[in-house]
């Protein structure tokens, strides 16, 4: 079992987002959790990157339950099997493309690099600076990001929010592909019920 | 990519922030290295210029501006004392040396001294070219003033710039001191009988030969001197026209007076008691130099110590600049900083990474200013003439690493209190936040 979540509640500011929360993950099978804004799907997926703590009930990550986890073992079990393509993208503005991408990597591969730059089609793209991408551009770089290390799992928040039918499925192609090349199982967050089609799980919240 | 990579491009990235805080940083150290070279300069200086002189006895007036004036040669004298006086004083048998000094006269600013070769003697300097002097209107040059041996020069009235002119005497050089580090660098030493005369006073020697005879031609006051008191002079050949010359205005001078007399005592007693008896008991003044440098270093210590302050306001100034520089560029970078933490960056490894920026803008700074500082000094050495002519040198001390060590923990502790913050981001709220 990859994931492994029991009874989870979440409380933001008084108000109970999520009530007893069960969910079972294989490896390999990919997740949506689709809800409307609020709905706390990506409350649900910060628990399971580990990013947030529950209230209550618990959360394992093949066998390895978080809150028996120290701080520094969480921090470790996220560098060496999660990747993120957050909504926002978040690349560090003032890096080049290829030092976001490496920023996952303990030691720099640099052929991995080159080999997911030229993947993901930013060949001579290399040096330029983050802020200076178009967001087709910086949305390639992210999921570069997500996947350099060969993660287990790659968690997308709202990968496809702001594009239209075309882009969106563009994106979530890009996704899967690399997680395919890399083994990895994909968690996705998200309102847009137009890639519901892509997963093999789905847990609609309301 | 590593960790400094990271923080350089960081850096890079608010380079005018970070430029101005290594500026901020790199002025405070400098003006705290330029103070304390300063400070430990002029303290040094007080030391060695008062090197072994227990007593200083002159006119009345103030002590501290007595000391100044006949030690360290930066005051004006306080007035003149009878050298009848002074004799009396050096044959006390508390006394072991003594050193008579007359000023009055200056050349290009450089003070002119008669006194005795004791003087010389007294602060162990010794000549680098030519000899003493031997007779009235020869000098020896201190290795500061810039005259060479043969040199002749005229005395003006004054201790500083360009008084009267004494053109009716020249003085000639006969020999160079070497440089000691100390106020004998700048002064050209002559004869006392050389500054008394050319001040329409008496010879010392003829004097001396009065005492010699009896006790009762010592009132010069009364100018009772009998031809026969310069016939029964043995003089020098050479010093025979100036005597010729003393004997034609014979009327016309008054006693020898001198300035000061610097005495060295036979033992610690007699450095209290000494100045006691004669501030008491007679018309002259004693001082104590060692009191008076403590009264001195006290009042140029409040001066050096509003410039400390001031170089630890800067210091400050410069700690809040980096505090300000990362905890105003932090906001902004906390969704960075959330993305570091949720892909595996420990809280441990980005609190290093913001403490690193703080640490390399504050070692910037402080190297920079080091070299400011350094620079600084030898450009003031090179424009301000008394600090060139006091052979003012950069020493690195332990105040000096001191100055450093305080910059460097100001700076971490400026850097730390971002570091803690960035530290503990709240990485689910910022990698979720839709603004």
């Amino acid at each position: 079992m990859l994931f492994d979540v029991n009874n989870v509640c979440f409380t933001v500011r008084n108000t109970q987002i999520l009530d007893n929360v069960n969910l079972h993950v294989e490896a390999g099978q990919s997740l949506l959790l689709l809800g409307p804004s609020g709905s706390g799907k990506t409350s649900l997926l910060n628990i399971l990157a580990g990013l947030s703590q529950p209230g209550s009930g618990e959360v394992k990550y093949n066998d390895q339950i978080y809150a028996a986890l120290s701080q520094s073992e969480l921090d470790r079990l996220r560098a060496n099997n999660f990747g993120f393509v957050f909504q926002k993208l978040l690349l560090i503005g003032h890096l080049s493309v290829e030092q976001n991408i490496g920023l996952s990597q303990s030691k720099a591969d640099h052929q991995r690099i080159k080999n997911l730059v030229d993947d993901l089609g930013l060949s001579g793209k290399e040096k330029q600076k983050a802020r200076d991408l178009s967001v087709g551009e910086a949305q390639r770089v992210a999921i570069a990001r997500a996947v350099v290390h060969n993660p287990t799992v790659i968690f997308a928040d709202e990968p496809t929010s702001a594009l239209d039918d075309i882009n969106a499925e563009k994106v979530m192609n890009l996704i899967f592909d690399q997680a395919k090349k890399s083994g990895a199982t994909v968690v996705a967050a998200t309102h847009d019920a137009r890639i519901k089609g892509m997963f093999d799980n789905i847990l609609e919240i309301a | 990519m590593t960790d400094v990579s990271l923080v350089l491009s960081s850096l890079k990235s608010r380079w005018l922030n970070s430029l101005l805080s290594v500026f901020l940083t790199a002025f405070g150290v400098m003006l705290a290295l330029v103070v304390i070279q300063f400070s430990q300069h002029v303290q040094n200086r007080l030391s060695s210029d008062g090197q072994g002189i227990d007593i200083v006895v002159g006119a009345k007036g103030s002590p501290l501006q007595m000391v100044l004036s006949s030690v360290y040669h930066i005051d004006i004298p306080t007035g003149n004392i009878p050298y009848d006086q002074a004799k009396k004083l050096m044959k006390n048998p508390q006394v072991k040396t003594a050193i008579p000094l007359a000023l009055g006269d200056n050349w290009k600013g450089y003070r002119i001294v008669g006194t005795t070769p004791e003087y010389m003697k007294h602060y162990g300097a010794e000549l680098k070219s030519g000899e003493p002097w031997h007779k009235a209107f020869e000098a020896v040059a201190g290795s500061s003033v810039g005259l060479e041996i043969g040199e002749s020069f005229v005395g003006a009235h004054g201790l500083v710039g360009h008084g009267h002119i004494h053109e009716e005497e020249k003085y000639q050089v006969t020999g160079v001191m070497k440089p000691i580090g100390t106020v004998l660098d700048r002064l050209i030493l002559t004869s006392l009988d050389s500054v008394l005369n050319i001040h329409g006073q008496e010879s010392v020697e003829h004097t001396e030969h009065d005492h010699g005879h009896e006790d009762k031609h010592h009132d010069h006051d009364n100018h009772e001197h009998e031809e026969h008191d310069h016939d029964g002079h043995a003089h020098e050949d050479e010093h025979h026209a100036h005597d010729e010359h003393k004997h034609h205005d014979h009327e016309e001078r008054v006693a020898p007076e001198i300035t000061a007399l610097l005495l060295t005592t036979k033992s610690p007693i007699a450095n209290m008691n000494l100045p006691r008896t004669i501030n008491r008991g007679s018309t002259l003044q004693a001082a104590n130099p060692a009191l008076e440098l403590t009264r001195l270093t006290s009042m140029l210590g409040l001066g050096s110590k509003s410039f400390q302050a001031l170089a630890m306001l800067l210091i400050i100034i410069a700690s809040l600049s980096i505090f300000s520089g990362l905890a105003g560029s932090l906001e902004n970078r906390m969704g960075d900083l959330a993305v570091l933490r949720a892909i595996g960056y420990s809280k441990s490894r980005v609190f290093k990474i913001i403490t690193l920026e703080g640490m390399i803008i504050t070692v910037s700074g402080t190297a920079l200013g080091v070299i400011m500082g350094a620079g600084g000094f030898l450009v003031l050495k090179t424009i301000v003439p008394p600090l060139q002519s006091s052979g003012a040198e950069i020493r690195f001390t332990s105040d000096s690493a001191l100055i450093i060590c305080s910059v460097l923990i100001a700076g971490f502790v400026a850097a730390m209190i971002p570091a803690i913050r960035a530290a503990k981001v709240d990485v689910a709220r910022q990698v979720s936040r839709n603004t």
